[in-house]
């Protein structure tokens, strides 16, 4: 079920999943005579062909219906973006609840439409399709849509990446240089270096994007990323509390126990990462073993952690550090995701 | 060693910033709690769960030395230097009053009786 006319070198391949065949080929015949030679479109009506169908080609971009036999789209999502990380989903549905809206987006759709608002013209949401196809989503850069800043800029850094991550809020702009993993340096107002990278990560809302690598004006910071994020983690804790940043921001010069914790942490290095989504489904992992054991045991912890917390009436455990004489492991317990990074020492094991 | 975790323990809720303090014994729980904070009760009760969650950890293959909880309104400090988790000590500390060098020094102290 393959429309391969009007072939050209760049044309994308979008695959619908629908089992509403009429709207498949209806939409189908709209893409192809849109714009002639942009799109190889192909078509199943469930989740057997479809997978059959990604094995075979090289797809950019999925159509998702909802509403469909043996196993519906909301169950067929969290296993494409675990299979196929790197392949952008839409989905398009007659369901467009407000609860399958925030499921879709929660668990790695780009985009979510109503069939009803599209089905009189498809020009709606062509340009929509087309920016997302253009949109890299593979590996570390895939995440992006779906983690928080800390994250992507732990992700990029693990990953030995070279970008700049633009981030604008609270009224400011700066920018994080990240070479080869390394984190280079920080800017956002006059500020520069590690105050402006702990002033960054514990800006509270606003956005960011990954850029491609430029050079930087210099280099300002000089230290491994973990412990340069852990530091933040303990400044912002700190600035929260109105710790140790001076009046105009700036960090105040560590105490003897925090540089010795910054010293010890440049000794270790980052044995494995796991990232899933709330509902327990894989989404990342990175030198990961015993997955589906890890993600049993951050689910045990999360519900244990809510279980004291209201006990204490906390709320919810956010981040759970546990340190041996081997290594680190940091849990963050997000309301839409659950991060594993574990660190050992050098030279040791867990 | 009961004497210096009691003692330990209603030092610990005297320093600013903590809440609750508690030491696992013999595997029974020595609780000091701050008169305006939590309950004795309530404080127990959350210390236990807490050793669940050591234990889930050490079956989990991550055995914990030392642990760091936080959470929206506080933060749980922990370790456990006595190997299996037998032996715990643990602060329950407000994210905002309590002082790093605080929870180092009472924690160090633990640790000197735990290995006496």
């Amino acid at each position: 079920m393959s429309e391969t006319a009007s072939l050209k070198p760049k044309a994308r391949q979008i695959l619908i999943i629908d089992d509403d065949r009429d709207f498949a080929q209806l939409f189908k015949e709209f893409l192809v005579s849109h714009r002639p030679g942009a799109w190889i479109v192909h078509t199943a009506d469930y989740y057997a062909p479809a997978l059959a169908l990604l094995k075979e080609h090289s797809i950019q971009l999925i159509i998702l219906d909802l509403k469909m036999p043996v196993m519906d789209g909301l169950q067929l999502l969290p296993l494409l973006k675990r299979t196929h990380p790197e392949i952008q989903v839409v989905v398009l549905t007659s369901a467009a609840l407000p609860e399958n809206r925030s499921f879709c987006l929660q668990n790695g759709a780009a985009l979510f439409f109503d069939k009803a608002d599209v089905a009189t013209g498809f020009e709606k949401i062509y340009e929509a399709l087309e920016a997302v196809a253009a949109t890299p989503s593979e590996g570390f850069r895939g995440m992006l849509r779906q983690v928080g800043l800390i994250e992507v800029l732990q992700l990029e850094c693990l990953g030995r990446k070279s970008s700049v991550l633009e981030v604008k809020g609270a009224g400011s702009a700066g920018r994080i240089f990240i070479q080869d993993g390394s984190i280079l340096h920080a800017e956002i107002d006059d500020q520069v270096g590690e105050p402006a990278l702990f002033r960054l990560l514990g800006l509270k809302g606003g956005e960011f994007q990954l850029q491609p690598y430029s050079k930087p004006p210099r280099q300002t910071i000089d230290g491994h990323w973990e412990s340069l994020m852990m530091e933040a983690a303990r400044v912002n804790d700190e600035a929260s509390a109105g710790g140790p940043l001076d009046e105009a921001g700036n960090v105040i010069a560590p105490t003897p126990v925090q540089e010795a914790e910054t010293v010890s942490a440049q000794e270790r290095e980052i044995a494995e990462v796991i990232v899933c989504a709330a509902t327990g489904e894989l989404l990342y992992e990175w030198r990961a073993e015993k997955i589906e054991k890890r993600i049993q045991l951050m689910d045990d912890l999360l519900n244990r952690g809510f279980s004291i917390g209201q006990v204490l009436e906390w709320s919810r455990g956010e981040r759970l550090e546990v340190e041996s004489r081997s290594g680190r492991t940091i849990m963050l317990f997000q309301p839409d995701r659950k991060v594993l990074i574990r660190s050992k020492i050098s030279g040791g094991g867990q | 060693m009961s004497d210096r975790a009691e003692q330990w323990a209603a030092r610990a809720v005297d320093s600013r910033g903590v809440l609750a303090a508690g030491v696992l014994v013999a595997q029974k729980w020595i609780v000091s709690v701050r008169r305006d904070g939590f309950s004795q009760t309530r404080a127990e009760e959350a210390f236990r769960r807490l050793e669940e969650c050591v234990r889930v950890l050490q079956r989990g293959q991550m055995p914990v030395g030392r642990l760091r909880w936080t959470f929206e309104e506080g933060r749980i400090e922990c370790i456990a230097p006595v190997a299996g988790g037998q032996g715990i000590a643990s602060l329950f500390v407000s994210k905002d009053l309590v002082r790093a060098e605080t929870v180092e020094q009472l924690f160090a102290e633990a640790e000197s009786f735990f290995h006496s």
